[in-house]
């Protein structure tokens, strides 16, 4: 097990000498995931206890960034919306790739009807502006955390189909595929253990790539009060709690907002970096 | 082209009818009672059960799905888009009504971001790693990771505690009161545009780049061309084409942001008619506006894929 170690460092300090920026960015959005894991740790106060004593406070050494309209610390529902917006967006980007990706490889090994098929409905994915598609499906299913991770992931359903398809479509024409199949390999052996492996980059510069978006499409969700249902503290519930009143507090709207900012900036600026070490031809195919 | 044309319109008509059974599904999926959400908690209750059979037989509740769906595909094929359950106006008043708000917004929103974009993206691409192009890429980069939406809120907030700021409640038109309507669409039009330009900047900024690199520049170059006859004429206008054209897609993505900005704005445009309706379950009118805002989106897509093979004889869709 100390080859695969030694190369992912190797690759990693390459990786760090020709992008900076993107690998400190990449370890910005590694310690905000650990930030979302130990929330409870790191919190200081309980994000779901009200204080009817202190409601709507600005930034004090207490509650250093406020408390909300019911008393509850700001600083503490960030932290535990960290868990919550990371766990939402990590968890519908990979399940909504996943899904675009395993029936990519398979409609491109398979052709004929099936490739006809899967297309159509990538179009008619396609069809929705997406947080338009992800308003529709959470409003349908009903708000819940697993309706607004599935209402995201069939947003990323549709791009995994797309870019991931025309990397297997050119991994299918190369000899070794063809020489697998002459010796007799069976189609599920060809798909997993030659054309799969060779889409896995590309899978996850799109998981990367397309987290930034799923964290905004999260918190669009909250802020139009079709998210996950209180009390549970996201930042796209926070905002849109903030707007409903009607003088909002200034420490109510921005502080959950840069959260936010930072958060996709990690996301995104790691996944530029990751996307032109891996495969520079995908600029610009995911938005 | 012809044969590609007629091809990817023979095409739209399986991919519109998914649409349709997408969003006829997601309709009956809504919870709530159609009844409740025209008479109230109280008025519904207060129903005989035949009262109540009669308006489900008059709104066409009662019929089989297949004859809903059925009756919904001929009520859009004949451009009839329904009735507000709660406020009896059509549809199409709402579109009429609303529509050129949001479509102002989009479209200003565009042209903002050429304005800033452009510039932008091409002082980055021709002093590459200078002080300028880090600059103008962090503009890029963060301005694409800001929510459209949460700048929307932070604006409002500083007009709420600077200058009295109230959110407009019906609609003002540029051929009313060019002022009013001004005020009105301007935030919107400024936070979608910022965004929208982050993404032009990056765009221009690569794809000029590449051409700087190609052979017919280097021989323009090498022809003694003075530096701004190569930049202008061989360069920029390979460059920013493709880029426009790509830019149209954002008159269909304006109209899904255009949802949550027009919210945070509280600007009476469709985005806000739509969310409303969501919350309100107004099903006729989140039915057929969902269906035309995908009918839009996709004759959006549908024109800039034409306009990419008419403008780059390279490319041919097969």
């Amino acid at each position: 097990m100390k080859k695969p170690l030694e190369r992912s460092l190797k690759w990693s300090r390459s990786f760090t000498r020709r992008y900076p920026l993107s690998a400190y960015w990449g370890i910005a959005a590694v310690l905000i995931i650990l930030l979302g894991i130990f929330a409870p740790l790191v919190s200081p106060a309980d994000p779901l206890k009200p204080n009817p004593l202190a409601r709507a406070q600005g930034p004090s050494w207490q509650h250093w960034l406020g408390t909300d309209f019911i008393g509850r610390d700001v600083l503490s529902r960030i932290v535990h919306g960290t868990t919550w917006s990371l766990f939402v967006a990590i968890t519908s980007v990979l399940l909504g790739t996943t899904l675009g990706g395993v029936w990519a490889v398979a409609s491109a090994f398979f052709g004929g009807k099936f490739d006809l098929l899967g297309e159509r409905l990538v179009e008619v994915l396609l069809s929705f502006p997406p947080i338009l598609l992800a308003l529709l499906l959470a409003s349908a299913l009903g708000a819940s955390t697993w309706t607004v991770i599935l209402s995201i992931a069939a947003t990323r359903v549709a791009y995994g189909t797309r870019i991931i398809r025309s990397q297997a479509l050119a991994v299918r024409d190369i000899p070794y595929v063809e020489a697998a199949r002459g010796l007799g390999a069976s189609p599920w052996r060809i798909i997993f253990l030659h054309i799969a492996p060779q889409c896995i980059g590309v899978y996850l510069i799109l998981v990367t790539t397309s987290l930034g978006i799923a964290i905004v499409l999260e918190a669009t969700l909250g802020f139009l009060g079709a998210g996950i249902p209180p009390p549970t503290p996201t930042w796209g519930n926070m905002l849109g709690d903030a707007a409903s009143m009607l003088i909002p507090k200034w420490h109510l709207v921005v502080f959950p907002g840069i959260a936010i900012v930072i958060t996709v900036l990690a996301f995104n600026v790691f996944g530029d970096g990751l996307r032109d070490a891996l495969d520079p031809r995908l600029r610009g195919t995911n938005f | 082209m012809r044969r590609y044309l007629a091809r990817r319109f023979l095409l739209l008509i399986p991919t519109v009818l998914g649409v349709t059974i997408i969003i006829f599904t997601a309709m009956r999926l809504l919870p709530g009672d159609p009844l409740v959400a025209i008479f109230g908690l109280e008025g519904a209750r207060r129903m005989t059960p035949e009262q109540r059979a009669n308006l489900e037989q008059a709104l066409g509740l009662r019929d089989p799905v297949v004859v809903q769906y059925g009756k919904w595909l001929r009520d859009i094929a004949t451009g009839e888009f329904g009735k507000s359950l709660l406020r009896g106006d059509s549809v199409t008043q709402f579109v009429l009504r609303r529509g050129p708000i949001t479509l102002e917004i989009a479209v200003l929103a565009t042209l903002l971001s050429w304005l800033v974009g452009f510039p932008v993206g091409i002082i980055s691409a021709l002093r590459p790693n200078s002080r300028v192009d880090y600059a103008s890429r962090i503009f890029s980069i963060l301005f694409v990771a800001i929510p459209g939406f949460w700048l929307g809120l932070v604006v409002v907030l500083a007009l709420i505690l600077w200058f009295d700021y109230k959110a407009p409640i019906l609609p003002v038109y540029p051929w009313e009161n060019l002022q009013k309507n001004i005020e009105m669409v301007a935030g919107p039009a400024l936070v979608m545009g910022l965004g929208f330009a982050g993404f032009v900047a990056r765009m221009v900024r690569s794809s000029l780049v590449e051409v700087l690199h190609e052979d017919y520049v280097r021989t323009a170059r090498a022809k003694g061309l003075h530096e701004q006859v190569v930049i202008v004429r061989h360069t920029l206008r390979n460059a920013i084409l493709p880029v426009i054209t790509w830019s149209s897609l954002f008159l269909g993505v304006a109209l899904g942001g255009s949802v949550a900005i027009e919210k945070a704005f509280g600007v009476p445009g469709l985005g806000l008619t739509m969310i409303d309706a969501i919350l309100d379950r107004d099903l006729p009118v989140v039915q057929n506006l969902v269906m035309l805002y995908t009918i839009v989106f996709v004759v959006v897509n549908l024109i800039t894929d034409m306009s990419y093979a008419w403008l780059d004889p390279r490319i041919r869709y097969d």
